[in-house]
This record gives C-alpha cells, sequence and structure tokens, in this order.
C-alpha cells in the first residue's frame, strides 16, 4: 500500500518540480524582459569577514525604457556592514533649494567634507533635444555622500558632475532605509526632472557605475597635530555566507510611474585569504 | 477495662490523626503562599551606570564590544550590536564586582551625524543570573559612538526587581 502510494506520490513530484521549474524559469525571462540590468561584485581579493568595495553596475536600455528615470533604490544584503564601516565619518548638509534645482553652481563636493563620501562611480547619460531630436551622450563623474540624519534616517547626497560635452554639475537626495530579509538596507535616491531644461531636452540615465568603499575614496584626519590622509575601511562582508551568496535588487522608478526591478547574485569569497605568492 | 482501653486508644489516634491533617493543611498553605511571599520579598534596584565599551571584533553587520561600567553596579560589561542605517539593536551583559549579572536589550538610534555620534535608546532587561535570577526592569540611556574606533560611553539609568 505504500508502496503504491510512493508511486503515485512520484509523478506528482515530478509534475510539481515541472511546474515549479517552469514558474522559475517564467521569472528569469521576465526578469531578462526588464528594461536594467545589475551587476554586483567584491574586490578580487574580497574575504569573508573583511572589508571591501563593492561595485555595482546599473544598465539601462534605453531601447526598453521609455522613459527617463526618477527613482533608484538599491538593495544590499543583510548581514553587510554599510553602517559598521568607517564610511560616511561627516554628514554632507546642503539646502533643501538645491535639490529643487537639481541644476547647481558650487565647489568640488558641493563644498562637502571628502569624509563623507561613501560612493565614486561614473554615469553615462542620453540627452534627447527635444527640437530635432539629436541624442547626444553624456558622461559624468558620480559621488554618492552620506547626507543629514533626518527623523532617524541616515540621508543621502548625490553630486553629478558633468564632465563633456555639457558639464553639469547635478545634486541629488536620497536616504538609506532598513529592509526585510533578505535584505539589510536599501539605499534610495530620487532624480528629479531639472527643471528650466524640461522644454528643451530630457535626460535618459544609460549606465551608472558606483563603488561603495571605492578604493580612491580619502578621508583626512588629524594625527599629532597633523593633517593625514587615509583610505577608510570598506563595507564589511559578514564571516558567513549567505545561503546562495549576497543578494542585491535594484528598483527603478520612471517619470510615467513605471517600475523595472533587476536582483543580482554576488558569489561568496573565500573565508581566509589565498596565498599571494609574493605578490 | 479493656473497652475503655482500646477507646483511649482511638481517641489518641484520632487526635494524632488530626493534628497530622492539620500539619499538612498548614504546609501546604505555606507553600501555596509561598510564590506571593517572594513576590513580596522581590527587591528594587535604582540603577545609574556609566558603561565604557571598546570594539573587540566585527563580522558585518554587527559589533562584538567589552569594557567596564562604573555606578551602582560597577563590574565588566560585554555587548553584541547589530547594526542598521536607522538604529542600532543588541543585548549588554552587565557582571558586577559584587556577583550575579544581568542581560538587557538595547535599542539605540543615533542624534547626530558625525565621527563621535549622539546616540540615545532605550533597555529592557531580560534575564539574570545569581542574585538577579528572575530579574525585570528597564531604562535608558544616553551616549557617544565613535563611528570609526566604536568606542562607546553611555550614562545608562533604569529600574530593575529581582
Amino acid at each position: 500500500m505504500r508502496v503504491r502510494s510512493r508511486r503515485h506520490a512520484v509523478p506528482g513530484l515530478l509534475a510539481a518540480l515541472w511546474a515549479a521549474t517552469a514558474l522559475i524559469a517564467t521569472i528569469g525571462s521576465a526578469s531578462a524582459a526588464e528594461p536594467i540590468r545589475i551587476a554586483t561584485r567584491f574586490d578580487r581579493d574580497a574575504v569573508l569577514g573583511s572589508p571591501t568595495a563593492v561595485a555595482v553596475t546599473l544598465q539601462i536600455d534605453p531601447r526598453r525604457a521609455k522613459h527617463p528615470l526618477n527613482e533608484v533604490r538599491l538593495a544590499y544584503p543583510r548581514g553587510l556592514g554599510v553602517v559598521s564601516s568607517g564610511l560616511g565619518l561627516a554628514s554632507c548638509t546642503r539646502p533643501d533649494s538645491d535639490f529643487v534645482k537639481v541644476l547647481i553652481t558650487a565647489p568640488r563636493l558641493g563644498g562637502c567634507s571628502p569624509n563623507a563620501v561613501m560612493a565614486l562611480g561614473t554615469a553615462r547619460a542620453l540627452v534627447k533635444l527635444t527640437t530635432g531630436g539629436q541624442e547626444i551622450p553624456e558622461f559624468a563623474a558620480v559621488t554618492l555622500l552620506s547626507g543629514a540624519l533626518e527623523r532617524g534616517r541616515l540621508g543621502l547626497v548625490v553630486y553629478v558632475d558633468g564632465q563633456r560635452p555639457f558639464g553639469a554639475k547635478l545634486a541629488f537626495e536620497g536616504e538609506v532605509r532598513d529592509l526585510g530579509p533578505p535584505y539589510g538596507g536599501e539605499l534610495t535616491v530620487r532624480l528629479p526632472a531639472i527643471p528650466g531644461i524640461e522644454d528643451l531636452a530630457t535626460v535618459y540615465v544609460v549606465d551608472m557605475q558606483l563603488t561603495l568603499g571605492s578604493h580612491a575614496i580619502r578621508y583626512t584626519e588629524r594625527r599629532g597635530g597633523r593633517r593625514v590622509r587615509y583610505h577608510p575601511e570598506g563595507v564589511l562582508l559578514p564571516s558567513r555566507c549567505p545561503r546562495r551568496g549576497f543578494r542585491f535588487r535594484v528598483r527603478v522608478g520612471f517619470v510615467d510611474g513605471g517600475e523595472s526591478t533587476a536582483t543580482s547574485v554576488t558569489p561568496c569569497p573565500p573565508a581566509v585569504a589565498t596565498p599571494s605568492f609574493g605578490r | 477495662m479493656q473497652t475503655q482501653w482500646l477507646r483511649r486508644r482511638r481517641a489518641v489516634v484520632a487526635i494524632a490523626a488530626l493534628v497530622a491533617a492539620m500539619i499538612v493543611v498548614w504546609v501546604g498553605g505555606v507553600s501555596a503562599a509561598s510564590p506571593s511571599g517572594h513576590a513580596a520579598k522581590r527587591r528594587s534596584m535604582s540603577l545609574k551606570d556609566t558603561v565604557s565599551l571598546h570594539l573587540t571584533k566585527k563580522n558585518g553587520n554587527v559589533l562584538y564590544e567589552k569594557g567596564t561600567a562604573t555606578g551602582t553596579l560597577p563590574g565588566t560589561v560585554s555587548a553584541r550590536f547589530v547594526t542598521s542605517a536607522t538604529k542600532v539593536t543588541g543585548t549588554v551583559t552587565f557582571r558586577p564586582y559584587s556577583g550575579g549579572s544581568l542581560t538587557v536589550s538595547a535599542v539605540g538610534y543615533a542624534q547626530s551625524l558625525s565621527t563621535v555620534t549622539r546616540i540615545s535608546g532605550t533597555l529592557a532587561v531580560r534575564k539574570g543570573s545569581g542574585r538577579f535570577k528572575n530579574a525585570l526592569g528597564s531604562g535608558t540611556f544616553t551616549g557617544t559612538a565613535n563611528r570609526k574606533t566604536w568606542a562607546v560611553t553611555v550614562h545608562a539609568t533604569a529600574s530593575i526587581t529581582y
């Protein structure tokens, strides 16, 4: 009797497995159809339990995304030490009017302390002119800074320093929020349209690369009466790997109210450093 | 004569049984009443301590710290804190030099953002050992955390019963 019920159970189990596989394949293909893609990686020599830089690359397919972005939300895995890192030791506070104007004239980092820098990166946007429909690519350097503490939330400031051909300097604001498992928190940056240019052009961000705890970040501190520059400790990895690796998720909002999500899994680095053999 | 002796013996047995029954009832009554007796004996204590902690280990978003407490319950302190974007939660264990231990849950919030950050929060007694077994209580704390070294100094006040 038991054998017979097992025989009946096997085709049922296979059917359930097939259905699950089909469902996963559907979800996978649905993700593939999304206009955005995310890739994340740690330092090549990253080790569990040690600090690392976290590089995030976001790509937006301008053929699929019909509208410009107005929000980017990056969820990072639970256990990742973003707050416990040595990043964001100062806060960058700017007047609210900067984030309304977006287009600002300010010195490097908007006059904020370099000790507020959390991530460095680059961005590429397509500036589509309203008259003539010409598309001009614009390259920019991007800096993510820790902002003011508001209502218990850690604020964020993003400076976009246009390089060529326009060279515009833009300021955006955001914040870090706590998030439920498998994520630990979420960095949110709001990207409103730039006032004053809506009739002239539309800006489509097509890719953005940002490295949290980048090795190029330099902080300063006083040691023995002298100002010393140092590289702050990056994002701390836990000593144990989450099941199936470190999961990241990016959600972008478009100006028409649409939303798109993409996820990435960064494989676990080794638990101990591999021998460098005199490197 | 024999009948009289038998009657006396029965009376003695009956009295003995009655006394035994009374003893049982009395003992039972005392044991039943004992919890409230203990509850009445619970002591209360107002704690006012300054806790200084230093980082011993970091593991992702978890900080492990050790240090000392001075004040009402001087002794050693160990702590495990989980950091997140909006708050720090954790457990702190006090081991007074006078004996016993107290473990409290703490939730802290940053009040400023700089290298040395002001923090404040609440704490609740979770468990204890030795003389603080069955301890209950709650309190608050304020202090500073150095976000570079994770050295923490807090002034905690709490009311406990044990």
